[in-house]
């Protein structure tokens, strides 16, 4: 498996008023393989949603390095990326805010074809996009009529189809989606969820697909990355991590999914307190302070992500193995 | 596909405009204001074949003749002593003085539609002006923000420190005296363009500050970020993403500030800083009636109501604009 996207010590600072400094993403590394879904998991706050967008050069770096497919882009101009762009697209969580409302659906499904050149470096005719509006409503199970139509109209699952129509429109290889289903009914969520793992099979893509319900990253995701405030904690196959997580904080997130078996809320693992404020971290293992486990050494050393088995990596002093 | 074309929906525009046609007191508004540009347009015809008077000539010394009798323009007073003249007042007669003489013997009625042309003329093209510097002002603030956003920002805080009325005077009062003379563009005192760029430019900072946060709004709004993921140019993003979206703040703000226009502009004619004679105004026959007062009313009552009906129809339309744009919708929704 080839690497489509690697990350190479990514860090986001915001600066605040006072001097202070936010640090949204500290030292993170990531690789994405060609083909697979990497779920990106963590409580709101924590920095995934910042990761995906600075993944995709859709907010500045601090500093660190993004190579897509082995290109260095973490410096590039605007226009430079815009070629890049075409093979990496995003999805966003909040679906009638991510479509313009005074643009009809067709409209706004064509804004990339009418942007890009094809191929040929050619300039798109109208049938060459009719026809293509036609094939992505397809690919979304949409009617044709939809087109003609403005956001307001349809409903926050069929909405999330047109985003995902619109990221298709120009056959990229990598999707950012951003908690694509945690704004929809759940009986909605499935579906698109189901539509994200046809479209992959269908048209070989990768996905980064952030969310904080674990259930749906362990239903679409091949990897997990567990992030705490600007850190990733835990990373390694879907069922290794879920099954056998190395890092108390996965522990207490997995323990937190409700599961309908009697006396399962018995093992539930209960944080104290709130997460800590990214504007002054904790030092040592920024899990410290909530951490069931720590002790003297956790508050003094920060541990670094290792590799504690095949593709299992963790930060923790004392991992569970 | 030609059934789907059928049913196309309207688009936000056209169901704007739909929903304002259905509201009536902004139709009714509408319809004022087009009598009152239709009356001043109609005011030559007035003077010249209905009133038979020339509104910007002296006529101390006339007469005109009414139901058949003769009557003096200018006539004893009815004070105890008799002493000097009081103007004759209203006959109620389209044909000869309506609504009375000013004390210098002019037809007020004709006089107040010769005003109104000048008066409407200035405020809406003094909000015709203001709202496009004020729109290229918020709208290059707030979507390249950083240095150009400080720059613009400042220079209108600088103009907000200073009252917006002590502010249009001490500008009046500078170019009444000679005009304006800036390198090639000389205008004269008297020029009608003088007030109106004085008006546009003291209300600017009240129309650019709320477009330039709503472009800011826009700019980070989801639907901007994801047209940036598209690899959208900027100027792009700025024509067809953000455009159309302030352009309902826009169309909103004009009518108001074609009332606030109004009421300055007479403000200023009234204190002679305005319009200069022999050209009237709302605001200068005003003037001519502050003499009057107790005597003759009617001079100064007759221009002040024109300005409140304007005023009054002017916001009245820019509610119905609001509720039929739905401003705040989008902005809560965009949120």
């Amino acid at each position: 498996m080839t690497d489509i996207l690697k990350a190479i010590e990514l860090r986001k600072d915001y600066r605040l008023p006072r001097g202070k400094t936010l640090r949204a993403l500290d030292n993170v590394s990531l690789t994405v393989r060609s083909g697979e879904v990497l779920g990106l998991v963590g409580e709101s706050g924590c920095g995934k949603s910042t990761l995906g967008r600075c993944l995709l050069r859709l907010t500045d770096l601090t500093s660190g390095t993004i190579l897509f497919e082995d290109q260095d882009i973490s410096r590039t101009n605007e226009r430079a990326l815009r070629p890049v762009r075409r093979q990496m697209q995003m999805v966003f969580q909040d679906s009638y805010a991510a479509l313009n409302p005074k643009r009809r659906i067709g409209d706004l499904l064509a804004e990339p074809l009418r942007v890009h050149p094809d191929k040929n470096g050619q300039k798109r005719s109208r049938q060459v996009i009719e026809a293509r509006l036609d094939e992505l409503m397809d690919l979304v199970s949409l009617p044709r009529s939809a087109l003609a139509r403005y956001p307001h109209e349809f409903s926050g699952g069929q909405r999330q189809r047109i985003n995902i129509a619109r990221a298709l429109a120009l056959s990229p290889r990598l999707i950012v989606a951003d908690e694509p289903v945690s704004a929809l009914d759940v009986s909605v969520q499935a579906q698109i969820v189901n539509l994200f793992t046809d479209l992959k099979e269908q048209l070989g893509l990768t996905y980064v697909f952030i969310a904080h319900d674990l259930a749906v990253v362990r239903q679409i995701s091949t990897r997990v990355a567990v992030m705490y405030l600007g850190a990733i904690v835990e990373l390694g196959d879907t069922d290794t991590v879920m099954q056998r997580p190395a890092h108390p904080y996965t522990a207490a997130l997995i323990s937190a999914v409700p599961e309908p078996v009697i006396g399962a809320s018995d093992r539930r693992i209960l944080l104290h307190g709130d997460v800590p404020s990214p504007v002054s971290p904790p030092s040592g293992c920024r899990f410290h302070t909530r951490c069931p486990k720590a002790e003297k050494r956790c508050s003094e050393e920060a541990p670094l992500l290792r590799s504690i088995d095949e593709g299992h990596e963790v930060s923790c002093h004392f991992p569970n193995l | 596909m030609s059934g789907a074309q059928d049913m196309a929906p309207p688009g936000p525009w056209r169901s704007a405009f739909r929903a304002l046609s259905r509201n009536r007191a902004a139709m009714v508004a509408l319809g004022v204001l087009g009598l009152m540009v239709l009356l001043s347009l109609l005011a030559p015809f007035y003077a010249h074949h209905i009133a038979h008077t020339d509104p910007f000539r002296a006529n101390v010394a006339g007469s005109f003749m009414l139901d058949g009798k003769t009557i003096d323009i200018m006539q004893p007073n009815d004070n105890p002593l008799h002493l000097g003249l009081t103007p004759a007042g209203p006959t109620w007669n389209p044909s000869a003085y309506m609504l009375g003489s000013d004390s210098q013997g002019r037809d007020v009625a004709a006089r107040l539609l010769y005003g109104g042309r000048i008066s409407l003329l200035i405020s809406f093209a003094a909000a015709a002006l203001c709202i496009v510097i004020a729109s290229v002002v918020g709208i290059l603030a707030g979507f390249f923000g950083g240095i150009v956003d400080m720059v613009l920002s400042r220079i209108m805080d600088i103009m907000w420190a200073v009252p917006v009325y002590l502010f249009a005077i001490s500008l009046s009062i500078v170019t009444i005296s000679d005009g304006l003379h800036i390198g090639p563009i000389k205008l004269e005192a008297d020029n009608l363009i003088i007030p109106i760029a004085i008006i546009a430019l003291v209300y600017m900072p009240y129309a650019a500050r709320p477009i330039r946060g709503r472009v800011m709004a826009l700019r980070n709004a989801d639907f901007v970020m994801a047209a940036r993921s598209l690899g959208v140019p900027r100027w792009r993003i700025l024509v067809v993403d953000i455009l159309p979206n302030v352009a309902s703040s826009i169309v909103v703000l004009t009518p108001l500030l074609a009332a606030f226009a109004l009421l300055t502009e007479s403000a200023l004619s009234f204190l002679s800083i305005g319009v200069q004679a022999p050209t009237a105004s709302w605001g200068t026959i005003i003037q001519d009636g502050e003499g009057l007062i107790y005597s003759r009313p009617m001079v100064a009552i007759a221009p002040g109501l024109a300005i409140v009906i304007v005023v009054v129809a002017l916001n009245v339309l820019g509610d119905g604009l609001r509720d039929a744009l739905d401003v705040r919708e989008t902005s809560k929704r965009g949120a």
